[in-house]
């Protein structure tokens, strides 16, 4: 068991994830121009801490994994849930569901003293006051929150 | 099946945020001043870069690494200058990333380098979550890509520490409305300072290397010795 878990992590190097990259650009490329390729990679990042936790927890399948991606963070949502798919294929974490919560942006409003959420990610003033809001609170998340797996049901 | 939740809370790009700690660890002790260029393709990286180190040189050590999906075309230009440059072709990749400059810089980079520019590749999405170890970000977009362009790419411009309207010389040209430009740079990033220039003309060119030389003086007076603690 452990050995094989042990290839599986082997097998799901940093290489790997770019090697698929590189076999799956052409296709993204297609599909939407850069941002695809840069899921991938994000996907790839994501995949290979999972895998690595895995291993140390003694998993060998994972359902789903949990992430946390902030308004700000340049993630298109759709592209990562494409690319995770193609990412974690002949991994342990084959199958897998990527469950993506989006944080939403807020800033701090240094006239009202207080918490905002401006209307878009460009446009960073206060919805209330029109004051400049430099100070982001959230919306630049990028975080693996944790994965579900599941639990033999032991033989009787 | 019954499952359970296996809490995990990590960075999903710790592993470049810690190898760009270690980077920034490194030119602070050579004293290292450096910039991370990001744009479009075309606003003009390049060439702010070859007339950059034209005219740092040889006043400050200069060396130049520069980012591309195929070609080392940009690398020859800049290595007219005579500074030390280095291409980094990242294939598929749209973005350097700190692992990539690690790689590049071993056996490299001379120890007594004032100032390291990167370019980039050209992309305002990608390279903008990627931090390189640098000191200064720096976006730049021409005032041919349209005034808008800080609205569509924030993150790159939020992130970025300075940014650059580049190509003004053919401002004219395409009727380029420099208050909403301006507008849109500190819509994305409150307080951010701006500098206007054409490497062409040479206008605005004097902010920029001034802006630049404080800095990487600064830097160097810092610099931290390996035996003082
Ligand atoms: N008119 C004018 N053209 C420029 C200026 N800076 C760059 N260019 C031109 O813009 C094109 C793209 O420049 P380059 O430096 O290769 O852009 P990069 O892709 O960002 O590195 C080239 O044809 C340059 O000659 C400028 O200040 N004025
Ligand atoms: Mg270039
Ligand atoms: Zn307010």
């Amino acid at each position: 068991m452990r050995r094989f878990l042990d290839n599986a992590i082997e097998s799901y190097s940093w290489n790997r994830a770019v090697n698929c990259v590189r076999l799956y650009s052409g296709r993204f490329l297609d599909y939407k121009r850069c941002p695809s390729v840069h899921e991938v990679s994000i996907a790839a990042s994501i995949a290979e801490g999972v895998c690595e936790e895995a291993s140390k927890q003694g998993v060998d399948h994972v359902d789903a994994v949990h992430v946390r991606i902030g308004a700000m963070a340049g993630v298109v949502k759709d592209s990562l849930s494409f690319a995770w798919d193609v990412v974690v294929a002949d991994t342990l974490l084959a199958g897998s569901r990527l469950q993506i919560e989006e944080i939403p942006l807020t800033v701090y409003c240094p006239a009202c003293e207080t918490e905002r959420t401006p209307t878009s990610p460009a446009i960073l003033v206060c919805p209330v006051c029109q004051a400049p809001t430099p100070r982001i609170l959230s919306g630049r998340e990028m975080q693996v929150v944790g994965m579900e797996v599941s639990v033999a049901v032991p033989h009787r | 099946m019954p499952f359970r939740i296996v809490e995990i809370q990590q960075g999903i790009l710790r592993k470049n945020d810690a190898l760009a700690s270690g980077l920034r660890e490194r030119f602070a002790v050579a004293g290292t001043y450096v910039i991370n260029l990001l744009s479009s393709p075309g606003a003009g990286k390049t060439t702010l870069l070859e007339e950059t180190l034209r005219q740092a040189r040889p006043r400050l050590r200069c060396a130049a690494l520069v980012g591309d999906q195929a070609t080392d075309n940009d690398a020859v230009r800049l290595a007219r200058s005579g500074a030390p440059v280095r291409q980094i072709t990242t294939g598929p990749e749209c973005r350097l990333d700190a692992s990539m400059i690690e790689r590049a810089l071993d056996g490299w980079l001379p120890d007594d380098v004032d100032l390291l520019c990167v370019e980039n590749v050209g992309n305002l999405i990608c390279p903008a979550e990627y931090d390189l170890g640098e000191d200064l970000r720096v976006a730049l977009f021409s005032v041919t890509e349209g005034e808008d362009k800080p609205l569509k790419y924030p993150l790159a411009f939020n992130t970025s520490h300075l940014a650059l309207i580049t190509k003004t010389d053919l401002a004219q040209a395409v009727a380029f409305d420099r208050p909403s430009a301006l507008q849109n740079v500190q819509a994305v990033h409150p307080g951010i300072p701006i500098i206007e220039l054409s490497a062409r003309t040479g206008a605005g060119f004097d902010s920029w290397m001034n802006f630049l030389e404080s800095r990487v003086s600064v830097k160097r007076a810092g610099k931290r010795g390996r035996s003082i603690a």
